[in-house]
């Protein structure tokens, strides 16, 4: 395989034109939007919590963008709902460890002991395919960079660059 | 040399053979396929030969020393003045201010000559069609001194729609700023008539070069406007100089944009005096190597059979919008009837970005986003295109290439 066919497989073409949970609430708790002044993209993240203050009781997305900020948007939605933040936060930085080209032993993760977490999290891997595109990396963290800003309380339009 | 002539294979070939970079690879193994010379051109021998002359035997600061070798870098810094003056059709080198960019001149002719003109209400027409670098420093000197900015619209065929253009004019009217080529849609716009349009209603005008230079011939002095500005990197030199033409009777009248040596007469410890234009406006050790590469490529250019080249680019527009049509689900932005090679196109399936991974990986160097004219995307409604600008060391495999990457795209995506 090669590095494209590596980075645009199927599980990231098909959530890239059929993105799940891609659907503007008309009342979010939180609207948070994430806007990369060097490609014009943007994704708005819509998260309502439940009466706990921690689980994502209602997630979804919209925006524009290239196939690799809305597949990894929309399979980060499907790993989160009915979440938390500190079950993202394991999430995001499983994600970040595979971008680093870390081979990470899904089983050595608290966190994702479900067989329905380890699933999502096994097809999370496929974004880990532009760790060999630099320049596209900021695509794939785009949404996520959004939920940990939607996490952290913030308001503020978050950038990447 | 008529239309729908061909330019021999030989001149092709030599043209290619003088731009080394052409001979390399990318990260990919494949042979490198350059089409972003709009962003910035590559640069030839002639031009790299004259930057590692001036440093190995006559580098030197100018306009300072009173040793020969001093005198040597002078002379070829002020000689190269003059043969960028020549190349714009501007026969005198005092009208001719060394900057660091387009972008540094545009925002001189606003700090230094709108902002001491204007009054509180006079307007600044722009074009929908402007590179940020058109925009934002009107915008900042708008805010500054409570000035309107207005826009000239397109047509269908993304040429500037002039009917608007007539009626956006007015008494009111104190600075039209607009880009001669467009580095999106590629239009060449009627600079000499829209000149003539701001003139008589008594506004000044400012012309965007930085795309028009490296590929059409520039008169400064035959378009008749009041600031013609324009970058190096784009005209196959050095990055870090540009230029800024102006009416002699206007540069005299402008404040110094920034101030320190090289600019002044005298300075007291109370005051300064300043130099007059060029200098007034050249504060510090200027980008000497580059300025003389900058010279050196255009001597390069007038080395060249300029009607070859000229059909040689017409042929490539041709072609390549001609194998663009060929991708039902490809959109081109721009159809004027004037236009250089550059193409922008958005596809109905898949991203610019995943677009120009696709093609990087063949080795075709394109861009993708909105090219530094956000306010033209929105205009478009598209939020990015992937953007194809070819020069005149490109050739027909090159269009070949882009094709074959666009044919790998559609079929991954399918």
């Amino acid at each position: 395989m090669t590095n494209l066919q590596a980075l645009y497989q199927q599980v990231i073409l098909d959530h890239g034109r059929n993105p799940r949970h891609f659907s503007q609430p008309e009342h979010a708790q939180i609207d948070q939007v994430c806007f990369n002044p060097l490609c014009g993209d943007k994704i708005h993240v819509y998260c309502d919590y439940a009466v706990d203050r921690k689980t994502f009781q209602a997630l979804s997305f919209t925006g524009d963008g290239c196939a690799i900020s809305v597949a990894s948007a929309s399979l980060m939605m499907v790993a989160l709902q009915k979440k938390d933040s500190a079950y993202f936060y394991e999430a995001f930085d499983y994600l970040k460890r595979l971008l680093a080209g870390e081979a990470v032993d899904l089983s050595t993760i608290d966190a994702f002991s479900a067989p329905e977490d380890i699933a999502n999290m096994r097809r999370i891997q496929v974004i880990a395919g532009v760790k060999n595109f630099p320049m596209r990396v900021k695509c794939a963290t785009c949404a996520w960079h959004t939920m940990a800003a939607v996490v952290e309380g913030g308001s503020e339009p978050i950038k990447t660059e | 040399m008529k239309e729908n002539e061909s330019v021999s294979e030989s001149h092709i070939a030599q043209w290619r053979a003088d731009f080394p970079i052409l001979r390399t690879s990318t990260q990919s193994g494949k042979p490198l396929v350059y089409l972003d010379s709009a962003a910035t051109s590559q640069k030839p021998q002639a031009v790299l030969d004259a930057l590692t002359q001036f440093y190995a035997s006559e580098n030197a600061n100018v306009h300072r020393g009173i040793y020969g070798l001093s005198e040597l870098a002078t002379d070829a810094y002020e000689s190269s003045r003059r043969t960028i003056a020549e190349f714009i059709g501007s026969c005198y080198p005092d009208q001719l201010v060394l900057t660091h960019g387009a972008t540094e001149a545009i925002n001189m002719v606003a700090a230094s000559y709108v902002a001491t003109v204007c009054k509180p209400g006079d307007e600044i027409l722009l074009t929908v069609m402007e590179h940020h670098a058109n925009i934002v420093p009107w915008q900042m000197l708008a805010e500054e001194k409570e000035l309107i900015i207005r826009y000239v619209p397109l047509d269908e065929s993304g040429a500037l729609d002039l009917e608007a253009y007539a009626k956006l004019l007015s008494d009111k009217t104190c600075m039209v700023a607009f880009t001669h080529v467009s580095n999106v849609l590629g239009t060449i716009n009627p600079v000499k008539t829209m000149t003539e349009m701001a003139h008589a209603v008594g506004a000044k005008v400012l012309i965007d070069g930085a795309q028009a230079c490296p590929q059409i011939a520039v008169d400064v002095s035959l378009i008749d406007c009041d600031f013609y500005v324009a970058s190096a990197h784009k005209c196959y030199a050095p990055s870090g100089v540009g230029l800024l033409y102006g009416r002699p009777d206007l540069l005299e009248m402008m404040r110094p944009y920034q101030t320190g040596g090289s600019m002044i007469e005298t300075v007291e410890f109370e005051r300064s005096t300043f130099l007059p234009p060029p200098m007034r406006f050249e504060a510090g050790t200027p980008a000497i190597a580059e300025t003389i590469a900058w010279a050196a490529a255009f001597r390069y250019l007038q080395s060249l059979d300029l009607d070859a080249v000229r059909l040689h680019k017409l042929n490539l527009q041709r072609l390549l919008h001609d194998r663009l049509q060929g991708f039902p689900k490809l959109k081109i932005h721009g159809h004027a009837e004037k236009k250089v090679p550059v193409v922008s196109f958005t596809h109905e399936v898949i991203h610019p970005h995943d677009l120009a991974t696709i093609l990087d990986s063949e080795g075709v160097a394109v861009r993708a986003g909105h090219h530094c004219a956000m306010p033209l995307h929105r205009y478009l409604d598209v939020p990015a295109t992937t953007r194809a600008s070819l020069s005149f060391y490109n050739d027909a495999t090159d269009i070949d290439a882009l094709v074959k990457g666009l044919e790998i795209a559609e079929e991954l995506f399918a």
